[in-house]
């Protein structure tokens, strides 16, 4: 079979775009996902038509009609009418659903046929249909692996100030809140900011930035008033998603042009810091515009864009910690009462050195008479610099701009052309080995797709640009050294030492000695928010991290294309069949700031394919889906990835589901290539050979910092060949609709085996290749601690044995009388079988427990709206890179009321995150969230 | 009751239950920082200055604080956040020192007097329990809280040293027993001396330099430090505050006659060889000499220019065996014998040093002797006759700005 020349000279504009954007090197798998799926371009089309109206007979628009088991759909005009293309030969069903009525599927015979279907209104639990659990649609009741949708009314109703934040209220869900739009969710553990396990997909193209590894959704994703739905599939899922799905995948679709016309606009503002706990009262803007519109019947295009101006919420977090390579543990102490204190939150106070060892000493050496006095000192005088407090040092200004855009052309009725991109800039704070302010953050994503609802074709490029992005412990140390040296003959430790002991032979006690010594060493101080203070910080962080700063570089692109075909329709009577494939490249540029790649940019080359079949048998009471994926990535040897899934239908409304899924990750760009010398004096390195060979591993051994070590007897540490991280997960689940259809229940419970599990350890090196520095129990805490004797390394690695999570969640939604929805959660994740030694990161809570009241339309005419989400987790030991520490059990209220105006289409609404203004953290080191209140005005909200 | 009723009182029911629940827990307040608490003395809650206020037996020691309060101390005395060791005399202590009434205390003395005669007995910045005091040979140098100067090139201040120390006969301030030790309170601790340590205002070259016993001693160093390698240096040093010396000051009376055998020797053989050019046979030249040679030597060890006939190098050697690079009380010294190196060791490491020994009867040695490696028999340190008696008539346990003097009845032989 040839492609014949009208479909070759449509994809030609296609390709010569692709190609334009992609590097020489991807031109091959370009090519041949091109060749590979247009063939399939001539498969034979049906038109099919129809009307939908409401038991009153009034024509309803906006009703979404999808091929059942393909990605064939429309939606219906003013008139109720709709006309739908698809190669599926009848007879087929479709699946017709609409908020506020029930689903319908209706069987089509033949082609001819007008459907005519009447909806009938529904408070609608359960009626959602669902695409990524198959990547075809599917009612959310037959899914065959846990999943949670957030549906357009969701978002609507919700009380969420963002609707990233309704994700958090959703069942087995943990937000990690690095900042005010800084926000990652996580499914089944390992929370933390920009989680590398949880994907997250925005309109086919992976959020995630390919240079910092964090998915930036709630940054740089899609504007509010542009979200159709967000789709949830907590659990390992890369044999549709690829790698990265270990834990989950969040996928997020923007509304179609074509689906949702006209002009609408939200503008929310609010009040955040309302007790001045951590600063004064300030003002929560946020507003969002969206316009799309149909040029013809062909063409549609839309523009949108969402602005949010906020003061950030503070990481405020004064307690004293005390860090030994990257971990740690929270202690007792103050500015005031300890002179090495280290404030979580505070930076700049990470550089510390032993006073007595270092100045005291070669002080009595030079005036002898004092020598038996110091000696009477104690032999370790830990002290550490004045550090600035979080607030003091980054920008308090979040703003944050996002743009979108695209337009979509119909080649054919149902082959669309689509050329969309979103781009997006802000400030704002992650927490990653120390917490970064990411300022004049820019990060672009643009695609050209071929979609003809069996298949698609699609290119995309990630743009990343960190922008004036710094690291504030480095910067605020290196401020403190650009202000006053630590070193030298009168240098800040200098005039410590002197004023220690002079305030000591005045007659002070220790603590006020040290004191008053730091009062005499800080003279001159820059005060933080003075101009001095501002224009030497600014000179500081503008520097990049090679050159002595604290700025980091990064400029680092992913290029991808991929492809999928449905070929249900030629595979029918044995089983429904889809295929797909991909290629991406990174191109890894920060300039030698943060990887190793002073020399050049470094290319990682990355493909994969998948396979999915789906069989009903038992006259349909039974449906099994196989599903596999193979991915190489150049620095890891290929993986295979099945998953095995069946849905048993027990009743009508009522499915049990079992799933094994094997999944598995890449390291990160960051785990593979990094080589970034971090604020405590450790230095990060990727897991690749080249990096360990650089730093001599093989010549000059590194050894394992632990117990043996501080018993004199250092363990050397070998790495072995750097692995793929895997999970086998098993999961069994019911969803199902019972008590009249009023409640519905929705149980799992999983089982993971975490294999070659990918965990950073500590290692110590010599500087100059002499093992004795760690032979010595009596001195080896100070030689790890003192940068002239002992290099750290923090190296990612494979565990080698095994790590094993389970867990389980359960939902209740019942429905009340006059459209009240009431929702009770809970769920749990655990990790067993870490090895002493590793920091794993697990961070999820042990239970968290969630309740929802929603109605959306309620009073007058059914006017009125309201939500009430309420959350409360279990404490959690938090473990991450930049800190470990008890994070405390805390609750949350979310509420909101709202009154709709349907004549005019507006919407009004009074709302709270937080109503309560109890302060909470869900990480550790990160910002403490307090109540975020808003009102907000929306128009054409569909 | 139909259906629709059982909802809404199930939906009041909810509203009511969650509004309970919410407004009844509330999240735990964030963790905040802890101090860490100082670590207190372990003693009363009393401050010193409370103490002394208080304690009639200290009441002209309170009266010396009040009088010198301008200069501060009374108010460090009541800091919490600071820390003292104070020696405070009591009264008994000032009437034994000669200051018989709160009168001749308020009225004898200048504030500032007083203020220097306090602080020299206080080691700021630490609390040191008797306990804590070595029993080590010969004690802890520790500074005091008397400035008299300030460390060039530094902020430090330069404060004169103390130098407590214990024994088997007991706890003392330099050369002078604590009476009462221990007394702990909430920023220091107060021990009681015999008498008052008065703060030392001269250097060992003072008294070496002025003291009439000690001319032949004078002398010798004066000679040594025409050592063209190190010009000046011991006369420098003796006049060193930083310096910290114990120095076994032969009197004349024991130095005369070993100047005179020193000359003798070296006389002798150029009185030979010159009754040999004026013709005697080399037997009568060494029969006819002994007396001509000694009378010159005792012609010429009739003063202490005599010193300038020998050999700078002999010199040094003989003087710079008299001194011990640390104060040595004659209470520090051991009652075992022991030896200790001299600053002869300074470049003659090997050399055994000198050997230190003392009798006691109670708190005071009766006998402290030293003696050198080439002696026969050891030197008397000659002690005072009273204790403590003072320049320029006390002969042991002479404490200067940089060391302690005791005069010595015989010449310490290295070799």
């Amino acid at each position: 079979m040839f492609p014949n020349l009208k479909t070759m000279l449509i994809l030609l504009p296609v390709l010569t775009t692709q190609l334009t954007i992609m590097q020489p090197s991807l031109l091959k798998p370009a090519l041949f996902l091109t060749l590979f799926f247009c063939p399939l371009l001539l498969l034979a089309q049906v038109d099919i038509n129809g009307s939908i109206k409401n038991t009153d007979n009034e024509p309803l628009s906006g009703v979404s009609v999808t091929v059942k088991g393909s990605g064939s759909g429309t939606v219906t005009d003013e008139k109720g009418n709709f006309k739908l293309t698809t190669s599926t030969k009848p007879p087929l069903t479709l699946i017709i659903s609409s908020i506020g009525y029930a689903l319908q599927e209706v069987r089509v015979k033949t082609a001819a046929e007008t459907v005519q279907v009447s909806l009938v209104t529904s408070n609608s639990l359960g009626q959602e249909v669902v695409i990524s659990a198959t990547r075809t649609p599917s009612r959310i009741l037959e899914s065959p692996v846990t999943i949670e949708r957030v549906s357009l009314a969701t978002i609507r109703n919700s009380s969420a100030a963002t609707y990233y934040d309704i994700v958090g209220n959703l069942k087995g869900v943990d937000v990690v809140t690095a900042s005010l739009t800084f926000k990652t969710p996580s499914t089944r553990g390992f929370n933390k900011s920009g989680n590398t396990r949880l994907n997250q997909i925005v309109d086919g193209m992976d959020n995630q930035a390919p240079g910092l590894n964090f998915s930036l959704g709630s940054v740089i994703g899609l504007n509010e008033l542009d979200v159709e739905s967000m789709e949830l599939l907590p659990g390992a899922s890369s044999a549709l998603y690829g790698p990265g799905g270990m834990n989950g995948s969040l996928i997020i679709n923007s509304k179609s042009p074509f689906k949702y016309p006209g002009l609408s606009f939200q503008v929310k503002t609010g009040l955040m810091h309302t007790d001045g706990r951590t600063r004064g009262r300030s003002n929560y803007y946020n507003a969002a515009l969206r316009w799309a519109q149909k040029i013809g019947k062909k063409f549609a295009f839309k523009i949108g864009g969402e602005f949010i101006h906020a003061k950030d919420w503070v990481a405020d977090d004064y307690r004293n910690y005390k860090r030994l390579a990257t971990t740690g543990n929270v202690i007792p102490g103050t500015r005031e009462t300890d002179p090495n204190y280290e404030g979580v939150n505070v930076y700049g106070d990470e550089t510390s050195i032993d006073i007595k060892t270092r100045v005291l000493n070669p002080l009595a050496a030079a005036v002898p008479f004092y020598a038996p006095y110091i000696n009477a000192l104690p032999a370790t005088i830990n002290v550490s610099r004045t550090g600035y407090t979080e607030n003091e040092v980054v920008n308090p200004n979040t703003v944050n701009i996002k743009l979108s855009g695209a337009l979509d052309y119909k080649i054919t009725s149902s082959l669309d052309f689509i050329v969309s991109g979103f781009w997006g800039t802000g400030n704002t704070v992650y927490t990653g080995s120390d917490r970064y302010s990411l300022k004049d953050l820019k990060m672009g994503q643009y695609k050209v797709e071929l979609n003809n609802g069996n298949w698609f074709l699609r290119a995309f490029t990630t743009q990343e640009n960190a922008g004036q992005s710094f690291n504030t412990t480095v910067t605020t140390r290196l401020f403190n050294e650009a202000w006053k040296p630590s070193g030298g003959q009168t240098g800040w430790y200098s005039q410590y030492s002197q004023a220690f002991l002079q305030s000591k032979l005045s007659g002070l006690s220790d603590a006020a000695a040290h004191n008053a010594a730091r009062a005499f060493a800080d003279i001159g101080r820059p005060a933080a928010g003075s101009s001095e203070f501002r224009q030497l910080f600014d000179k500081v962080r503008s520097i990049p991290i090679v050159k002595g700063g604290g700025l980091f570089v990064d400029k680092t692109n992913l290029y991808n294309v991929e492809g999928q075909y449905n070929i249900a329709s030629q595979s029918k009577g044995f089983a429904d069949i889809i295929i797909g494939g991909n290629f991406k490249k990174y191109v890894l540029n920060s300039e030698g700031t943060l990887f190793a790649d002073s020399a050049g940019t470094i290319g990682i080359d990355e493909y994969g394919g998948y396979l999915q079949a789906t069989r009903s048998l038992l006259n349909d009471k039974l449906r099994l889906i196989l599903s596999g994926r193979y991915d190489k990535n150049q620095n890891f040897d290929g993986k295979f990835t099945p998953r095995i899934s069946a849905v048993i239908k027990v009743a009508e409304d009522n499915n049990i589901r079992l799933s094994y899924q094997n999944a598995y990750r890449f390291a990160s760009t960051q785990q593979q290539w990094i080589n970034l010398r971090v604020g405590t004096g450790v230095r990060l390195l990727g897991g690749v050979k080249q990096l360990q060979d650089y730093y001599h591993f093989d010549t000059n051994p590194v050894y394992e910092i632990d117990a043996n070590m501080f018993a004199g007897s250092p363990v050397r540490r070998i790495f072995p060949k750097f692995k793929a991280e895997t999970v086998n997960s098993f999961e069994a689940g019911y969803k199902g609709l019972v008590a009249d259809k009023k409640l519905l229940i929705d149980v799992y419970g999983y089982y993971g085996i975490y294999k070659n599990f990918i965990a950073r350890v500590n290692v110590a090196q010599s500087v100059n290749g002499n093992k004795s520095v760690f032979t010595n129990p009596a001195t080896v805490q100070k030689n790890l601690s003192n940068p002239d004797s002992v290099n750290l390394y923090s190296v990612p690695t494979n565990i080698t044995s095994d790590v094993k999570t389970y867990g389980f969640g359960i939902g209740l939604d019942y429905s009340l009388p006059s459209n009240f929805v009431v929702g009770v959660n809970a769920s749990s994740d655990i990790l067993s079988n870490v090895p002493p030694g590793y920091v794993a990161s697990f961070n999820a809570p042990e239970l968290r427990i969630g309740a929802t009241v929603n109605n959306n339309g309620f009073g007058h005419d059914k006017r009125a709206i309201m939500s009430l989400a309420y959350r409360w987790q279990k404490s959690v030991e938090y473990e991450e890179d930049f800190g470990n520490g008890l994070l405390p059990a805390f609750h949350t209220l979310d509420a909101q009321v709202g009154y709709k105006f349907p004549a005019q289409k507006f919407v009004v609404k009074v709302g709270a995150n937080n109503l309560l203004n109890q302060y909470y953290r869900n990480a550790f080191g990160n910002a403490s969230i307090g109540g975020l209140y808003y009102v907000s005005f929306g128009y054409n909200l569909y | 009751m139909n259906k629709s009723i059982i909802h809404k009182l199930l939906l009041k029911f909810l509203a009511v239950t969650i509004a309970i629940v919410i407004i009844a827990s509330c999240n735990k307040n964030l963790p905040e920082a802890v101090p860490i608490e100082a670590p207190g003395t372990g003693g009363s809650t009393q401050t010193i200055a409370e103490f002394f206020a208080t304690d009639t037996n200290y009441s002209f020691y309170n009266a010396a604080l009040a009088k010198a309060a301008s200069f501060g101390l009374a108010v460090s005395f009541n800091n919490k956040d600071a820390r003292y060791t104070v020696f405070a005399p009591d009264n008994n202590a000032f009437r034994r020192s000669g200051i018989s009434s709160e009168a001749v205390v308020t009225g004898g003395f200048r504030a500032g007097q007083l203020d220097s005669l306090l602080r020299y007995s206080i080691i700021p910045g630490e609390v040191y329990k008797s306990s804590d005091i070595t029993t080590a040979f010969p004690n802890i140098q520790l500074a005091s809280n008397l400035t008299v100067a300030a460390i060039p090139g530094t902020i430090l201040p330069l404060n004169l040293s103390l130098y407590p120390s214990k024994s088997a006969t007991g706890f003392y301030l330099n050369n002078i027993p604590v009476v009462a030790a221990d007394n702990i309170l909430a920023n220091g601790v107060v021990h009681t001396p015999l008498i008052i340590a008065a703060p030392p205002t001269k250097y060992l070259w003072n008294r070496i330099n002025t003291d009439t016993e000690l001319t032949y001693y004078k002398a010798a160093v004066l000679r040594a430090d025409t050592d063209p390698s190190a010009p000046g240096a011991l006369q420098a040093g003796l006049l060193n505050i930083g310096a910290n010396l114990t120095v076994f000051a032969p009197v004349d009376a024991a130095l005369r006659p070993v100047l005179f055998g020193a000359l003798y020797q070296g006389i002798l053989p150029q009185v030979i060889q010159q009754l040999i050019a004026g013709g005697a046979t080399p037997e009568q030249a060494a029969a006819a000499a002994p007396p001509i040679a000694a009378a010159k030597a005792s012609t010429l060890s009739s003063t202490p220019d005599g010193f300038n006939q020998l050999p700078v190098q002999t010199v040094k050697g003989i003087v710079v065996y008299h001194i011990l690079g640390v104060k040595a009380y004659t209470n520090n010294f051991p009652t075992d014998t022991i030896s200790y190196p001299t600053l002869l060791n300074g470049g003659l490491p090997q050399h055994p040093g000198v050997k230190l020994k003392a009798t006691f009867a109670g708190p005071f040695a009766t006998n402290a002797i030293v003696k050198g490696y080439g002696n026969a028999t050891a030197s008397n340190i000659m002690i005072n006759t009273t204790p403590f008696t003072p320049e320029p008539f006390g002969t042991s346990d002479q404490n200067y700005l940089n060391g302690v003097l005791h005069k010595i009845d015989q010449v310490l032989l290295p070799q």
